[in-house]
């Protein structure tokens, strides 16, 4: 009800954060952005990161009226954003703009040492996973993505043995992540620069997290003739 | 820092640990208008606990989203304010205040069913509540007619759908002129100069009502409050 997003300001910025709750709210927004989904794919997108009750926030943003229960083809849990709940759109892409500058250390205030994330979430259902390195070298800043077991390892400076190298700018790798431009496209303009097996190409991508749908395109038919070792 | 965050190498999931805190972007957000000292910034905290703003300060400094500086003379304040990384995140939040402005005004549910009777607390806007007047104002957002009453006791304004009996000055607007004004894109000046906004009432009662619903002081001097009338 209504208590659950009760603003005390009368000033925007307050009751969109009151709306919102915590920051599961988003992730759950991020994942209906491109369309229904049933609670299930729900639960695996946010389980896999450890997530709390599923339940809890999805009631939570119904009551907000962010998203609602859809009747795609008879099934009865399938959820997805209202009209209100899709003007959170430009929020959730400034957000991950934001977090992709951290991520790709472009708009970082300082060269930080070694950082670790956990990327179990995105190894799960990797079929063949390796500890390996891949060097990135974004706008001319070269670090190293070290992958030991779920963990990835970001440290500034080329590894000594990377199996992939790629060379891109942030605007293209921006371009890339939200789907504005294909890999292919990317690869065939010269806008990015890749090295390496496609196996580990695609576990790269895989580690890191991109969605199914891009690591389709990195089917080794579509990439050979770029990629060569 | 002693707390283990789980950190996926995600964009949304980094941006939203490291700004996504509530408090954090209620900071932003005041120095977003100006500089601001510690006693300023406590004002906007209403109902954080008693170490959250030094916290969020510390980090928001660790971050390089925040530098202190001490005033020329001797003695003089410290204030806070935005460095340039800390400008990039002013997207961000136009975008959550667009999202939380229709709620702020229409409710949940939107223009169609009109605003529900809710009540908000005026304390962060009023810095002096002794100068809390009890009276009420009609507002016109998008064609949707309805009051907004500032009770004096408990410092609140009580939000009602329909005309107000006795307003003693009267909006007339539309939501896209509000979210101009809140990215500080125009000021009130220039939206009442080009008709965008009908405003009607005493100078002083004018201004006690932008003051009430947290405009910033210079917003409000840009009216030239005699000729409105």
């Amino acid at each position: 009800m209504a208590d659950s997003w009760h603003s005390r300001c009368f000033c925007p910025l307050s009751m969109a954060l009151d709306v919102l709750g915590d920051r599961w709210s988003l992730l759950v927004v991020r994942a209906l952005l491109p369309g229904p989904q049933t609670r299930e794919s729900l639960c695996t997108f946010l389980a896999r990161r450890d997530g709390p009750d599923l339940d809890a926030i999805l009631r939570e943003l119904i009551d907000a009226e962010v998203i609602r229960r859809g009747q795609a083809g008879g099934h009865d849990s399938v959820f997805e954003l209202t009209d209100r709940g899709a003007m959170l759109g430009p929020v959730v892409q400034e957000l991950m703009r934001w977090g992709l500058g951290e991520l790709l250390l472009t708009t970082t205030h300082a060269a930080r040492g070694s950082e670790s994330f956990d990327q179990s979430w995105a190894v799960a259902d990797l079929a063949d996973p390796k500890d390996e390195a891949y060097a990135w070298t974004i706008d001319g800043r070269t670090f190293t993505l070290e992958v030991v077991g779920s963990t990835l390892i970001r440290t500034l400076g080329p590894p000594p043995d990377p199996v992939v190298v790629m060379e891109t700018s942030s605007e293209i790798f921006e371009a890339l992540a939200f789907g504005r431009i294909s890999f292919p496209e990317a690869l065939m303009r010269g806008e990015l620069r890749l090295s390496g097996q496609p196996e580990a190409t695609r576990r790269m991508f895989h580690v890191c997290g991109f969605p199914p749908e891009f690591l389709q395109a990195l089917a080794p038919d579509r990439i050979s003739p770029e990629v060569s070792a | 820092m002693t707390r283990r965050t789980y950190k996926p190498f995600d964009p949304l999931a980094v941006a939203l640990e490291q700004i996504g805190d509530r408090w954090t972007l209620i900071i932003v957000r005041a120095l977003m208008n100006k500089p601001q000292r510690y006693s300023d910034l406590k004002a906007f905290m209403v109902g954080s606990g008693s170490n959250v703003l030094a916290d969020r300060l510390r980090r928001l400094a660790d971050l390089a989203i925040v530098t202190r500086s001490a005033g020329s003379r001797a003695g003089s304040d410290i204030t806070y304010q935005l460095t340039e990384r800390g400008w990039t995140l002013a997207p961000v939040i136009e975008d959550l205040v667009r999202f939380g402005l229709r709620s702020l005004l229409f409710g949940a549910t939107g223009h169609e069913s009109g605003p529900e009777r809710r009540v908000f607390d005026l304390g962060w806007a009023m810095t002096n509540p002794a100068l809390a007047v009890e009276e009420t104002y009609q507002w016109i957002i998008d064609g949707v007619v309805f009051t907004l009453e500032v009770v004096v006791e408990g410092v609140q304004i009580v939000r009602t759908p329909g005309h107000a009996k006795n307003p003693v000055a009267r909006l007339e607007t539309t939501t896209e002129v509000l979210e101009e004004l809140l990215g500080r894109r125009t000021t009130l000046g220039e939206a009442v100069k080009s008709n965008s906004m009908k405003l009607k009432g005493r100078p002083a009662a004018i201004e006690r009502m932008f003051t009430a619903l947290g405009f910033p002081p210079d917003q409000v001097e840009t009216l030239q409050l005699a000729d409105t009338g």
